[in-house]
């Protein structure tokens, strides 16, 4: 079965990066046949929010942010990659793969 | 009046100089064009770069800056004969500048949905090789973007 993925992305302004680095997530993340699912927290507030039952059943999360997530205590045990979103814009391909290696 | 119109693309803006220079060129032309006070605009961009370069790589950045009294987001877009050093995260330089200029409060989530749209896009290799392809040509770059987002009239 395909590793799950969930992930967070926030940036300072919420205007851009916190959606470039998601999109780029799932770009990645699909070219290298995983299932993933980002939550933005961006200057809209919460989008595509991530539901506890989808936290607790990924084997991976990645924090993707520049800023405080909001609501951390919903990912309380899980194994987390936390990088910048400027990272994940860089070099999607690289932050999906340390995350999967947490878990390999 | 609306989010982006062909006024506000410059194509083969010529620039003596570095990202600095290139940002001031920027506030110019778009505080000329949208009735924004040029230094508020320079200063604004100018202390995001500082945050972090806007310069994602691909030789595209996407400057941004929040004016205060703004009435609706501009976006606009430069493109430079030579291409700029904006530190990119890529470490090439930049040829083609997206500028985003928000009001400073804005509880319009349309404006938001419009410009969240435009950096997913961002990250679309074909998009930006159509943008890459356009720079000359600023009524290309309009229906580049155009077609790719959709602003409201």
């Amino acid at each position: 079965m395909a590793k799950k993925i969930v992930a967070v992305t926030a940036c300072i302004a919420g205007i851009a990066h916190t959606y470039m680095a998601a999109e780029n997530l799932k770009k990645f993340a699909k070219k290298e046949g995983y299932d993933i699912k980002v939550e933005t927290q961006g200057a809209m507030g919460v989008e595509n929010r991530l539901s506890q039952s989808e936290i607790d059943a990924a084997d991976v999360v990645i924090f993707a942010v520049d800023t405080n997530v909001q609501e951390p205590d919903r990912f309380e045990g899980k194994k987390t990659l936390k990088v910048g979103t400027s990272e994940v814009v860089k070099d999607g391909k690289s932050a999906i793969d340390q995350a999967i290696a947490l878990i390999n | 009046m609306k989010e982006f119109d062909l006024n506000n693309i410059f194509t083969d803006v010529s620039i003596t100089g570095n990202k600095n220079d290139a940002l001031k060129k920027m506030a110019e032309l778009f505080a000329h064009e949208n009735g924004i006070d040029a230094k508020a605009l320079v200063q604004g961009f100018e202390a995001r770069e500082k945050e972090s370069t806007t310069g994602f790589g691909n030789g595209v950045a996407i400057p941004h800056a929040k004016i205060n009294g703004l009435q609706q987001p501009v976006v606009g877009i430069v493109t430079f004969t030579q291409p700029i050093e904006w530190e990119s995260l890529d470490e090439e330089p930049v040829e083609i500048a997206i500028a985003l200029i928000m009001p400073l409060d804005d509880p319009n989530k349309e404006h938001l949905t419009v410009l969240s749209k435009l950096a997913r896009k961002l990250m679309d290799d074909e998009f930006i090789k159509d943008l890459q392809n356009g720079r000359h040509d600023a009524k290309k770059l309009y229906e580049v973007v155009t077609n790719a987002i959709e602003f409201k009239a």
